[in-house]
Parts: structure tokens; sequence; C-alpha cells
């Protein structure tokens, strides 16, 4: 079980670019996916709405480094908690296994 | 891998910062300062008939390291100045302070980065023109030789800040050059002129 996708609200200074600042992101472990939208912004700040998308995602860690960045979490606006069961992840292994072996 | 980490922290910290930009408009400052200090001091030995290498290196190496040093310690002090201002003004926006943060570190590191580049790096490039006087200290050549060679590499390390001006502003480099140059040459006039009346 693990989150797999979350949405923040977050304000941040204007740097680190945006693009800067997402590519920070993605380096985390768990972290395939992040997409952002700038919503508003002033002379020193921008609002942006913040898509972060991977498998069992560490919101503890995304924190610490969204926070690293400068950047301040306002809110947490969706949240998508996958749960991985049993059967689907032996077939998973199956598969993965039956591949390695076609290989060799 | 240590130095490919350092060497891409520290590029993201002047990235950040946006320290160049601040930087390169000292480093011309500055070494156009210290271009025209040596020129001073070439021109104004020569008048008063003190024409040994060893007193010109002397005396210009004195004047780097105290360029340096001023350059240096004044760009540290005023960028972090400003820095820390910057900071706090950005911790009113955010509503949050921003220790620990790329912010934080780089109101340490952009200073640091304005005083090589801005401080020390335009006494390094003022030294240069003594050189000549330095190759006369080692007997290669005479001390007119070194002279006209020094007053040469004044005018062209004058001519290239110029031309490094022209390529910030995006304009003609040689007409800028050639600006600059005609400052120093003017200022050597002066120095002569100078020289002459006080005989």
């Amino acid at each position: 079980m693990g989150l797999s996708k979350i949405v923040l609200d977050v304000l941040k200074p204007h740097e680190p670019s945006l693009i800067e600042f997402c590519r920070e992101l993605v380096k985390e472990r768990g972290l395939e996916k992040v997409s952002v939208i700038a919503v508003e912004m002033d002379s020193a700040t921008e609002s942006l709405k913040m898509t972060v998308e991977g498998t069992d995602i560490n919101y503890n860690k995304l924190e610490e480094v969204i926070k690293k960045l400068g950047a301040a979490i306002h809110s947490v606006d969706e949240v998508i908690i996958e749960k991985v069961s049993r059967h689907s992840s032996k077939q998973a292994t199956h598969e993965a296994s039956s591949e390695a072996h076609a290989k060799t | 891998m240590l130095m490919s980490t350092t060497f891409d922290w520290l590029r993201k910290h002047i990235r950040i910062s946006g320290v160049i930009t601040v930087a390169r408009r000292w480093f011309v400052t500055n070494a156009f300062d210290g271009n025209l200090s040596i020129l001073g001091l070439i021109l104004g030995t020569r008048t008063v008939g003190i024409i040994d290498p060893r007193v010109i290196v002397g005396a210009g190496l004195g004047i780097c390291l105290a360029l340096a040093i001023s350059q240096s310690t004044g760009n540290i002090l005023v960028e972090r100045a400003e820095r820390l201002r910057e900071l706090k003004d950005l911790e009113d926006s955010m509503l949050r302070g921003l220790d620990n943060t790329v912010h934080s570190s780089t109101a340490t590191t952009a200073p640091l980065v304005a005083g090589i580049i801005g401080g020390a790096a335009p006494a390094i490039y003022t030294f240069l023109t003594l050189v000549p006087y330095v190759i006369a200290v080692l007997g290669i050549v005479d001390e007119t030789t070194a002279f006209y060679g020094s007053i040469g590499t004044i005018l062209v390390s004058i001519f290239l800040l110029g031309a490094l001006l022209g390529r910030i502003s995006r304009g003609n480099l040689l007409i800028a050059g050639f600006k600059m140059m005609g400052v120093g040459i003017v200022t050597a006039l002066i120095l002569l002129l100078l020289g002459v009346f006080s005989r």
C-alpha cells in the first residue's frame, strides 16, 4: 500500500525556476513524475498546483525537499493511495521472471 | 565524482543567486582601476627619473595586493549585506523562515563568488601588465623595452575590458574596446603633461 499520487498547493520564490524545481524533486526515490502549473504570481513569489506521481511516495521526504528549495506547502488537495494486492504482486513477479528466462 | 558534485552544487548556487551579473560588473570596474593605477605608477616614476624595474615590480605588486584585499573584502561585505536584505524580504513574502534552504546558502556563496571574481581576479589581471618589467628584472630585456611593453600591455588589457563590456551590452566589441582604450590614452597624456609641467 503506498502513496502513488498527491496534488499540492505550493508557494515558492521565483528562484529556483519551475524547471529546476521539478528536476530537483523528481530526483527523489519513488517519484516518477512531477507536473506543475503556476496559478498565481507576484513580484517575489508564485503559487503552484503541483502533481507528484510515483510508487510509494515518501511524503515527509517530499516535504523536506520542497522546504529545502525555499518553497512552502500550503495545502494537500488530492491524494491517491494504491493497495498492491498479493495476487497482482505475485503475477508481476512471475511475469518478470518469465521475461528474464526468455531473454537467456 | 566529488569534484563534479561540488561543481554542480556551485553552478546551481551561482545560477539561483544570479551573482555573475553583479560580479562581472565589478570585475571590469576593478580591473580598469587596477590597470590605470599601474599606468600611473609607470608614467609617474618615469617622469621623476625612477627607472629601476625592481622598484616598479615591487610597487606594482604592492598595488595589486592592496587592490585584491580591499576589493575582495569590499565586494564580500557589500554583497553579503544585499543578500541578507533580499533574504529577509523573501521571508516576509513567503511568511516563513528560509534557514537551511538553498536561499540561505546562496546568501553565503554569492558574496564569496563576488569577492573572487570581482576582487581577486582583477588584481591578477592587473598584475599581467607588469610582466614586461618582471622580464626586465630577469635581465631578458632592458628597462625601455619593459616600459613600452607595459604601456602596450595596459592599453590592450583596457581594450579587452571594453570589448567585454561590449559583449555584455551586446554591442560592437571593437567600438566598446576602443572607447575604453581611449580613456586609458587620455589618462596617459594627462600624466605625461603633469610630468612635463612638474619639471
